[in-house]
């Protein structure tokens, strides 16, 4: 109903064809050189998907995702996990939407890429520590999938063709004012990589789809209205023996109506849905074993922005409601076990922000957030204040920030590389809201074709969820995660270092990222221990050489210190299996993880003048054959009376894929 | 003949009287142990092995040998008799048939070995009654069992399934998922075979033992059976250590109250 008034007041405002006049002094009108990938204010880096299809790709697709994660300070713990970690958060802790609403697992299978269709959107942005009083309540990153809106006056479309999936997205103009942009995929990844798959317990299926439709009415210039789409659905599944069957499958469904106004007083609201169910099953001769889990949320959004006193402050104020229908992970099973039922909660996030211009290179953002989550049993509410100072010194533009930060969604699960088995629940009295006391300063220096960013940050987390439950737990029929999770506290500090350069015919840019993500939780050490997420020293280079007007070469090399692993302390013999005994919680390291990527990409258009535009595509992942560590183990050979380290290396190994794209 | 040559290669260092490989100061006992009510107690005895000392271990070099295991009832005191016995692996297993498992009673073993120490309590409760057994044909040669227990059982009462193919075992072992909570109003509990073979041959001879376990045992069965079904993998991932009954070591010596019952599954 409030967005419905608000709506009408506004078409009603438009309709009426108010003239404003205002009086300006000077302006100064110029155009951004535009760069592939750029950093913007609060250190937001910024991208086009589609500049990046002619760098390296991954099975053929130029993932957003996956580029995000050649960024230092962006880590992921394995070549197979499925998720992002910023400056040493949780996966959980970054936000991932579309157009604003949430995506609570944007991954298919093994995070081999993302469920971001690249073509579909216009940018991706990534916000690591500095964040506005608008930020969503997360404690690490804000990834921000932005479709295309702009109305079009042909059709367009972009074709896809890789070896993993295929895909396309067309644009299709529906008058002066309309367009709609759809995008699907579809994978076929046991045709060309059925051994990336193998897990050597036997036949294994894996098949995804997924589709994306953003529509588009500009009422004027003014005001605007989109309507955004999202669905994925995935299936996996690993035949282990004839008589047993595991069964992965995980959809996200996302939709938003988006009303955005520009104009003195700026301001966009949106309603939204998300839904992510997931699930594991094992298929037995009699029996199934079904763990479901299953999260949706659906609110209203609404962020203002205004100048007063001559342009000297800005106004940011805004509000978000979300309602969570939460299905706790359970087991529907022969075996035992039961579903507890929905857990409905409604979280809250009402802000404001004020920016003060001191001068053209001194502004002050400062702000409160009220936050919190309520449901019949259980109310949370915290305020968070904000400061960022950004000034501009010595040709070098600095940021230092300041911020609490809440969030009321833990994630919890079995699942060491984020699969999509981990589920979601709601902070409550036994589990409370995870806070983060974040601390940030940045240096950002434009210089020509090059920028240079530092940004050194700490943050001091508190309320972090462990899981420290097995599959078993779940079968009892008393079985609540809350009782199986521990909390602790901790902190992530380091820096990050980006050298760009983004212009002539050399493009790229050389990283480097010191992390420390440290954690104490009780029923697992008494000390600080590194996280999972922990990467202490990360290196990462990126060149891109463009040869005449249709070659373009890219290379990528990435260096990371030894993810911390639990040790193996002993190994023992119980029933004639091997026994582990474990050490310290990640009081160990995996061996450093390097490779080396390639890609060359052809571009030519049809005939002269036309706006057909091809790619060819060729990338090499792992040149030079690094074998990376993705696990450790034991093995026992009853045969041969015998125990034997054994390590699965990533299959990331010379590792080639070719693409072909057609766009017009 | 690789079991044999195994069976001969501890036979021929038990002759030797030295040990082929002196465990490490830090390598703890490990028990694997059980005493059923109205059966015989058994006991392997076993070394950790450090991973740090190689990447191959030989499991020969870990049996501990010469080992002194006594258990007591309280009123007995025994000390168990080692010898190789291939039905079980590693094949060197300690028994006595002085002692029987008694529901109700508790039993106290302690082990001894080159300078090492384990001790270990556990009792015995009163068994659940085994009602009935049907086999269940899931097609035409596999099958699997529906067993049903006794009435009157408390919902959240602990039991535990183990099995044996004797034709192919020579030991029980646990069955697939074979740990249940008892359900109010449930009186029927399906028996899978393994993990590696889920189900049962058409034909098979099998002995069911029905145990009942306190919430120790139930703990410890739940997180063996989470660690070696699923452990060491992508989609559950565990690093948590199994619980452990043995003061000064690994492992488990645990009284059960079972029910038994053999099938020919038709």
């Amino acid at each position: 109903m409030f967005l419905l008034a608000f709506l009408l007041s506004v078409f009603s405002v438009s309709g009426q064809d108010t003239v404003i006049h205002r009086e300006i002094h000077e302006i100064t009108i110029g155009a951004e050189k535009k760069h592939n990938v750029t950093i913007k204010d609060n250190n937001r880096i910024v991208f086009s998907p589609e500049g990046l299809s002619n760098t390296l790709r991954v099975f053929g697709e130029a993932d957003p995702m996956k580029y995000i994660l050649t960024l230092p300070g962006v880590s992921t713990s394995s070549d197979y996990a499925s998720g992002i970690s910023v400056q040493g958060c949780d996966y959980s802790q970054t936000f991932v939407g579309i157009a604003g609403a949430p995506v609570f697992f944007p991954y298919h299978l093994f995070g081999i890429f993302s469920v971001c269709n690249p073509t579909h959107f216009a940018d991706v942005s990534l916000e690591k520590s500095i964040h506005g009083a608008d930020f969503e309540n997360r404690l690490g990153g804000l990834i921000d999938l932005r479709p295309k809106q702009k109305i079009l006056k042909h059709l367009t479309g972009d074709f896809n063709v890789g070896m993993l999936a295929s895909g396309f997205t067309l644009g299709v103009p529906c008058g002066k004012k309309f367009s709609v942009y759809a995008s699907s995929r579809i994978s076929y990844i046991s045709l060309f990589y059925k051994k990336l798959l193998q897990t050597g317990r036997g036949e294994t299926m894996y098949n995804f789809q997924d589709a994306n439709l953003t529509a588009v009415y500009k009422f004027n210039y003014y005001n605007k209205l989109v309507f955004n789409a999202f669905v994925n659905n995935d299936d996996f599944s690993v035949n282990e023996t004839s008589a047993l069957n595991l069964n992965l499958y995980w959809k996200n469904s996302v939709s938003s109506f988006l009303f955005e106004h520009e104009g003195n007083f700026n301001f966009n609201t949106s309603v939204f849905y998300s839904g992510f169910s997931s699930g594991l099953r094992l298929l037995m001769s009699k029996n199934t074993v079904s763990v479901p889990s299953e999260i949706s949320a659906y609110g209203i959004n609404f962020n203002s922005s205004f100048f007063v006193l001559t342009d000297k402050i800005k106004i940011l104020s805004g509000f978000t409601v979300t309602n969570y229908a939460v299905q706790p992970q359970g087991v529907e099973s022969d075996f035992g076990g039961n579903l507890n039922p929905e857990i409905f909660d409604t979280e809250t996030k009402l802000y404001a922000e004020g920016v003060l211009f001191f001068s053209p290179k001194i502004n002050l953002h400062a702000g409160i957030k009220h936050s919190g989550i309520f449901n019949s049993d259980y109310c949370d509410g915290n305020f968070s204040p904000l400061l960022t100072l950004n000034f501009e010194a010595l040709t070098c533009k600095f940021s230092a920030h300041y911020s609490i930060y809440y969030q009321y969604l833990h994630q919890i699960g079995f699942s060491d590389v984020g699969l999509s088995t981990n589920s979601w629940i709601a902070a409550s009295g036994q589990l409370p809201p995870q806070k983060a006391n974040s601390f940030s300063l940045s240096c950002l220096k434009d210089f020509s074709d090059y920028q240079l960013q530092f940004e050194t940050y700490y943050k001091k987390v508190s309320s972090q969820s462990e899981f420290f439950g097995n599959i078993f737990d779940l079968f009892s029929k008393n079985y609540c995660a809350e009782n199986y999770t521990d909390t602790g506290n901790g902190y992530n500090s380091g820096f990050d270092l980006i050298f760009k350069k983004n212009g002539g015919k050399i493009t790229g840019y050389v990283g480097y990222a010191l992390g420390y993500a440290r954690r104490k939780f009780g029923k697992f050490s008494d000390g600080y221990l590194p996280s999972s997420n922990e990467v202490l020293h990360n290196a990462k280079v990126n060149l891109s050489v463009k040869i005449g007007r249709q070659w373009v070469l890219s290379s990528l090399f990435n260096y990371s210190y030894g993810r911390p692993v639990t040790p193996i302390k002993y190994v023992y013999m119980i029933g004639e299996k091997m026994i582990a005994e474990y050490g310290k919680h990640n009081s160990a390291r995996m061996k450093d993880y390097h490779r080396l990527d390639f890609a060359a990409t052809y571009r030519f258009c049809g005939k002269r003048h036309s706006l057909v535009t091809h790619n060819i595509n060729l990338s090499v992942l792992n040149v030079y054959g690094r074998k990376n560590t993705e696990l450790s183990y034991y093995k026992f050979y009853k045969e041969k009376n015998q125990i034997r380290y054994r390590e699965k290396t990533s299959l990331f190994r010379f590792l080639p894929s070719l693409s072909y794209s057609v766009n017009f | 003949m690789k079991k044999l040559f195994f069976l001969i290669t501890v036979f021929l260092s038990v002759l030797s009287c030295e040990e082929s490989l002196q465990p490490l100061r830090e390598n703890k006992l490990v028990v694997e142990g059980w005493i059923e009510s109205d059966g015989y107690p058994v006991v392997l005895l076993t070394l950790t092995a450090s991973p740090e000392v190689a990447e191959d271990i030989n499991l020969a070099d870990y049996v501990a040998k010469f080992a002194k295991i006594t258990l007591s009832d309280g009123d007995t005191t025994v000390v168990l008799t080692g010898s190789v016995d291939r039905k079980y692996y590693p094949p060197m297993v300690f028994k006595t048939y002085d002692i029987k498992g008694v529901a109700g009673k508790t039993y106290y073993l302690t082990a001894q070995y080159n300078g090492l120490e384990v001790s270990a309590e556990t009792k015995i409760l009163e068994p659940y009654e085994i009602k009935d057994v049907k086999t269940v044909a899931v097609d035409d040669t596999a099958r699997i069992f529906d067993v049903e227990i006794q009435d009157g059982v408390s919902p959240g009462g602990k039991i535990m399934f183990f099995s044996r193919v004797w034709n192919t075992e020579t030991r029980l072992f646990p069955s697939l998922f074979g740990i249940y909570e008892v359900e109010e109003n449930k009186k029927t509990y399906t028996v899978y075979h393994s993990k590696e073979s889920p189900n049962f041959s058409a034909g098979d001879s099998v002995s069911i033992h029905l145990c009942r376990l306190d919430d120790f045992q139930f703990r410890f069965w739940q997180a063996y059976s989470n660690a070696v079904n699923f452990g060491g993998g992508f989609v559950i991932s565990t690093d948590k250590s199994l619980p452990s009954n043995i003061e000064g070591g690994y492992g488990y010596f645990f009284g059960y109250g079972t029910s038994k019952v053999g099938i020919v599954a038709e």
